[in-house]
């Protein structure tokens, strides 16, 4: 189910003539004087950063609570034996986080290993968070494998998430940490959110979700608020 | 005269409707304390502006979360928050058009729209150079004011005066 994102760049023709940066040459002080009143208003600088910080969290979050969640129900198709593993075809599983809140995962298949490790490998992922009453989001990885002993949860082979506002996550591949909370997102990591573009080379989030480190260059784009953001201010007059 | 060569330094303003990005080679998000950390080669670019520096802290400010406080998403996009201040430490060069200026640091006060260039400050315009210690940009009206005393511990040219080279035959260029 290839969702393809929607680079949403509604562009307002801004009311104040377009900003021209001011020439060089010397003008005498009534002219600049009225030069400056013409001067277009300058909107305030608004690097939306923290939307992106947001943007991320979501994804940390999405991902831990993933993991950590108990079970409520697990519903198999099928299940059988195969080469040492026990195979449970379109697992699904669903319950409730502990913010009360529903959450279902399903796989294509979830071959589990019958020796010590127990570990499990998955294909298909699909997962489905409510993050805060107002947004869910939708994880999907092709493939994954969690190793109960290290409580690692690994998902690879390009993992994407979208949630209900506009905001695209991309990584190829994650290494979430269960029990401290921390999720290692190789990259390129790429993050759209209504106005903002960030590409990364890795990502790395902590304690659920307030520090995130990103590295190998990083390349961060703000675009204009578009005219319908919610956030969008009128160019401050005053 | 002062005038025409500072006055007009565009350097820093800001255009609302055209794309920012900064580029640099980490970014830590510091989301509990608000602080974004770019450092290594750092580089923002916005229409005809650039600047560089090694590091470029940006502290946000959230916007109030009215009602129950949701979990940390709370900071979720569409709550926007905004640029409170920025500052630029390291070898901080500011390009617009056609004028330059270099300093130890800059400091960006969103809020104000001034910006505050300090320690071993040069400014060139073609071939016109001026040098001092602290260097003030009122971004809206792009008035620059340059000055070499009470520098508040920057570092001050030599003479503690403001000392500009005109060359002779250079006409600012329009």
């Amino acid at each position: 189910m290839e969702r393809n994102w929607r680079l949403t760049l509604g562009r307002k023709a801004p009311h104040q003539q377009p900003g021209a940066i001011a020439t060089g040459q010397a003008r005498p002080a009534a002219e600049f004087a009225r030069a400056n009143q013409h001067a277009r208003r300058v909107r305030r600088l608004k690097v939306a950063l923290p939307l992106l910080a947001g943007a991320i969290i979501v994804a940390g979050l999405a991902a831990t609570w993933l993991a950590r969640s108990a079970p409520v129900d697990l519903t198999v198709a099928a299940t059988t034996i195969q080469n040492g593993q026990l195979v449970m075809e379109d697992p699904r599983m669903s319950g409730k986080d502990k913010n009360d809140r529903p959450y279902f995962v399903t796989a294509q298949r979830a071959m589990q290993a019958l020796d010590r490790t127990g570990a499990i490998d998955l294909e298909g992922i699909n997962a489905n968070l409510t993050l805060d009453p107002e947004t869910t989001a939708e994880i999907a990885a092709l493939a994954g494998r969690y190793d109960p002993k290290a409580e690692v949860l690994r998902l690879y082979d390009s993992i994407e998430v979208t949630t209900s506002n506009d905001i695209v996550i991309r990584l190829s591949s994650a290494d979430i940490l269960l029990n401290d909370g921390r999720l290692e997102g190789n990259g390129p990591v790429y993050i759209q959110t209504p106005n903002q573009t960030l590409q990364s080379g890795n990502v790395t989030i902590q304690n659920g979700g307030d520090r995130l480190t990103f590295g190998n260059r990083v390349k961060l784009t703000l675009l204009p608020a578009a005219t319908g953001g919610t956030d969008q201010r009128a160019a401050n007059d005053e | 005269q002062q005038g025409g060569f500072g006055e007009n330094f565009g350097g820093l303003q800001v255009q609302g409707d055209q794309p920012i990005t900064i580029e640099s080679n980490q970014l830590d998000v510091d989301d509990a304390n608000s602080i974004a950390t770019f450092s290594g080669d750092v580089e923002v670019v916005q229409g005809e502006t650039m600047m560089r520096a090694a590091k470029l802290i940006v502290h946000y400010v959230r916007k109030a979360q009215d009602g129950a406080q949701a979990v940390a998403t709370s900071n979720m996009p569409g709550n926007s928050s905004d640029i409170d201040r920025l500052e630029a430490e390291g070898d901080v060069y500011v390009k617009s058009t056609d004028q330059v200026a270099t300093a130890n640091r800059a400091d960006f006060d969103m809020k104000t729209q001034i910006v505050v260039m300090s320690g071993d400050v040069v400014l060139t315009q073609g071939p016109n150079v001026a040098t001092g210690c602290r260097l003030t940009i009122h971004m809206e009206t792009s008035v620059a004011q340059l000055q070499s005393r009470d520098c508040g511990g920057a570092a001050a040219p030599a003479g503690g005066r403001v000392r500009m080279l005109l060359s002779p035959n250079s006409q600012p260029n329009g």
